[in-house]
C-alpha cells in the first residue's frame, strides 16, 4: 500500500496537463437589456442624478451645449455589495436602447492571463462595432487598481490599457459608454477619475424601506404563502441589500419546504418563517459603511465620500 | 512557493488566487482555492494557501485547521511553515512563535520575513542590539525590502543612532514611499528622534492609506497632538531621556522628587491636562462632535 502510494505520488508529481482558458471570451457577456429606470425601484435621487449627468446629455445635446456643457465622461457606481449596481448599470443601457457588454471579476481576471491589454481592446472594438454600446465593468478596482499599489508590470499595463481606451471614447467614439461598478471606489487610481474618464461619481445605497418592501414582493412572487405583511418585515430589515433581501426569502423557502416533507402537503410561506430567517441575519452592508466611514475619515483629500457619512448620520449607522 | 510546487495546469489557478489576494478580494479568493483544493486534495500548496488567506481575513482558527491539514501532507512544506509562524506571531502565542520559528527557518533558512517577525518581537522586549541583529540578517537576504528598511531606521533610532536612521530612512522610501507599514515605522523612528513634525507627515500618508487599521488611526491622532505647543513642552523631557541609560533616569527622577516634589506634581498634572485637552480637540478635529465608532 505504502509502495502504491509513493508511486502515485510521484506520478502525480509527474503530470503535467496543458489547459487553456476556453471560456475567455464567453466570460464578457453582451446583451441588448429591456430594463429601464421604470423597473428600478426607488433609488430617485440616484437615477435624477445619472439623467442628469448622463443620458439627458446624450439625449439633447443641444440644449447641455447651449450651457456650455458637453456629453461624454463616464459613469461610476459605487456602495455596498447586493444594492443594484448591475441592474441600474443594465436600465441606463435599456433608457439609452444601447448594447450592453457585461465584463465580471472572472473576465478580468482572464485578462492577466496572456495578452491581457488586447482582450480589452477587442472588449472595446466590439463595443464600437455594435454602437450605441455600454459596456459596464463591474469590480472596475480589479481593472483599475491604483498603479502605486501593484508590483507586477503586467498589472499596471491593464490600468494603462483601460486609460488609453477612455481617452479614445472621448476622442471620437461617441455612443460608446462605460459605467464602471465597485465596493471599493478608494482603491481606483487616481487618473480614472480625471475629467473625461470616470467622472461622475454615484453613490448606491441600500434600498429604503418602500423598496424592501418591493423587492421581498417581487422574491416571493409565484411561491405559495400565506398572507404576509411585507410592511412589517421591511421596517425590520434596515440596511438590509437586495441580496441580503434574497437570503432571507430563500432562508424561508427552505423552511416551508422542510415542512411540505414532513407533512406530505404544501405547505405556504409564512410571516413566521421570514421573521426566523430574519433573525438569522444581518444587514451585510453595515461592514461596508464601517470601511467606508474610515476612508471617509481618514483618506478622503477630495470629500468624494462625504456622501457616505452624510448617508451613514442620517440613517444612524453605528 | 509558487516557482517550487506549481505544475502548467495548476498554474492559472493560483495565478488568480495571488492576484485576488493581491486585490483584497479574499472571499473570492477563497472559493477560488477551494477549486483547487477539489481539483488536488492531495497536495499540500491549496491547504497552505487557504489557511494563508484565513490568515488574512484574520480568522486564525481556520487558519489553524487548514495550515495543519498542509503540513499533514508535507511536514516541511515552505508555505505551510510561513503561515504557522505569522498565526503565532499575530495571535501573539510567543511561546509557540519561537518553536515554530526555529523549526521553520531550519526548513527554509532563506525566507527574510522570519528575521523581521524576530526582529519586532525582540523590539517590544526593548532588546534593541539583538533585534538590529535580525533586521540585518533580513536585509542580507532582501537588501531591498522596504519593510526591513523601515524598522531597521526604527531600531536605529531606538538605539540613539540619528544619523543611520535617518540614512536608512531615505534608503526605505526610495523602495516603497506608498506602502503603509513602511511609513508607520518611518514615523516611529522620526518621532523617536523627536521630529514630531516628520511623524505626523508620516502618518498622515499611511493612514490615507491604511484607514481601515485600528492602530493606523490611533497613531496618526496621536501624532495630530504633537500640533499643540502644550503637549510637546510636556514631551520635551522625553528627548532628555531617551539619551540616558535607566539608572540615570531613575536616579534623576528620585532626585527632583526629593528636591521639588511640587514641581514634580505640577509636571505630571500638566502631563494629563495637556494630554486629554489634545486628544479632544484632534476628536473634534476628526471626527467632529460625534463618538467615534470602533
Amino acid at each position: 500500500m505504502s509502495d502504491y502510494d509513493e508511486l502515485s505520488e510521484r506520478r502525480r508529481n509527474k503530470l503535467k496537463l496543458m489547459q487553456f482558458d476556453k471560456d475567455e471570451h464567453s466570460l464578457v457577456e453582451s446583451d441588448k437589456p429591456k430594463e429601464t429606470f421604470e423597473d428600478v425601484g426607488g433609488l430617485e435621487e440616484v437615477k435624477k442624478k445619472i439623467r442628469m449627468n448622463f443620458i439627458l446629455p446624450l439625449q439633447q445635446p443641444e440644449i447641455f451645449k447651449a450651457y456650455g456643457k458637453e456629453a461624454g465622461g463616464s459613469l461610476l457606481l459605487f456602495g455596498p455589495p447586493g444594492c443594484g449596481k448591475t441592474f441600474l448599470a443594465r436600465a441606463v443601457a435599456g433608457e439609452i436602447d444601447a448594447n450592453f457588454i457585461h465584463i465580471e471579476l472572472q473576465a478580468i481576471l482572464s485578462m492577466y492571463v496572456g495578452q491581457s491589454e488586447h482582450n480589452l481592446h477587442d472588449v472595446f472594438q466590439k463595443a464600437r462595432e455594435n454602437k450605441p454600446c455600454v459596456i459596464f465593468i463591474d469590480e472596475l478596482d480589479a481593472m483599475g487598481g491604483s498603479r502605486h499599489q501593484m508590483r507586477q508590470h503586467h498589472e499596471r499595463m491593464l490600468v494603462n490599457q483601460l486609460l488609453t481606451e477612455l481617452d479614445g471614447l472621448q476622442s471620437g467614439n461617441d455612443q460608446v459608454f462605460v459605467i464602471g461598478a465597485t465596493n471599493t471606489p478608494w482603491y481606483l487610481d487616481s487618473a480614472l477619475r480625471r475629467p473625461g474618464r470616470f467622472n461622475h461619481l454615484v453613490f448606491v445605497p441600500p434600498p429604503e424601506e418602500e423598496e424592501r418592501s418591493s423587492i421581498l414582493r417581487l422574491k416571493l412572487a409565484g411561491k405559495p404563502a400565506s398572507t404576509l405583511n411585507l410592511g412589517k418585515l421591511a421596517a425590520e430589515t434596515k440596511l438590509f441589500s437586495g441580496a441580503d433581501l434574497e437570503q432571507v426569502v430563500n432562508d424561508a423557502v427552505t423552511s416551508a419546504m422542510e415542512r411540505t416533507f414532513e407533512t406530505g402537503e404544501i405547505q405556504p410561506i409564512t410571516q413566521d418563517d421570514l421573521r426566523k430567517a430574519l433573525k438569522e441575519r444581518k444587514a451585510t452592508t453595515i461592514e461596508w459603511f464601517a470601511t467606508a466611514r474610515n476612508y471617509a475619515t481618514f483618506s478622503d483629500v477630495n470629500g468624494d465620500y462625504k456622501i457616505v457619512l452624510d448617508y451613514a448620520k442620517k440613517h444612524g449607522i453605528k | 512557493m509558487e516557482e517550487e510546487t506549481l505544475t502548467p495546469s495548476s498554474h492559472t489557478g493560483y495565478t488568480n488566487v495571488y492576484q485576488l489576494m493581491s486585490w483584497k478580494k479574499y472571499k473570492e479568493a477563497l472559493i477560488e482555492t477551494e477549486k483547487l483544493l477539489r481539483n488536488d486534495p492531495h497536495s499540500p500548496d491549496p491547504y497552505a494557501l487557504y489557511a494563508q488567506i484565513c490568515v488574512l481575513m484574520g480568522d486564525y482558527e481556520k487558519a489553524q485547521h487548514w495550515v495543519d491539514e498542509a503540513l499533514k501532507r508535507d511536514p516541511e512544506h515552505h508555505l505551510g511553515w510561513y503561515v504557522r509562524v505569522s498565526l503565532f506571531y499575530e495571535t501573539g502565542n510567543e511561546a509557540a512563535f519561537h518553536e515554530a520559528v526555529r523549526e521553520a527557518l531550519r526548513i527554509d533558512p532563506y525566507e527574510a520575513h522570519y528575521y523581521y517577525l524576530q526582529a519586532n518581537q525582540l523590539n517590544k522586549k526593548g532588546k534593541f542590539n539583538e533585534a538590529k541583529e535580525q533586521i540585518e540578517i533580513a536585509l542580507e537576504l532582501e537588501p531591498e525590502n522596504p519593510q526591513y528598511l523601515s524598522i531597521l531606521s526604527y531600531t536605529e533610532a531606538l538605539l540613539g543612532n540619528d544619523a543611520v536612521s535617518r540614512e536608512t530612512e531615505r534608503e526605505a522610501l526610495r523602495y516603497g514611499a506608498e506602502e503603509p507599514i513602511v511609513l508607520m515605522y518611518l514615523a516611529w523612528s522620526a518621532a523617536r528622534r523627536g521630529d514630531y513634525k516628520l511623524h505626523e507627515t508620516y502618518m498622515q500618508s499611511a493612514v490615507r492609506l491604511n484607514p481601515d487599521e485600528k492602530q493606523y488611526q490611533d497613531e496618526y491622532l496621536e501624532s495630530l497632538q504633537n500640533q499643540y505647543v502644550l503637549y510637546r513642552i510636556c514631551l520635551w523631557p522625553n528627548k532628555l531621556f531617551r539619551k540616558m541609560k535607566p539608572w540615570q533616569i531613575f536616579v534623576m527622577w528620585a532626585v527632583c522628587w526629593l528636591l521639588f516634589k511640587p514641581l514634580v506634581f505640577a509636571f505630571i498634572i500638566l502631563h494629563l491636562i495637556a494630554h486629554w485637552s489634545t486628544k479632544a480637540i484632534v476628536h473634534v478635529k476628526i471626527f467632529g462632535w460625534r463618538r467615534r465608532r470602533t
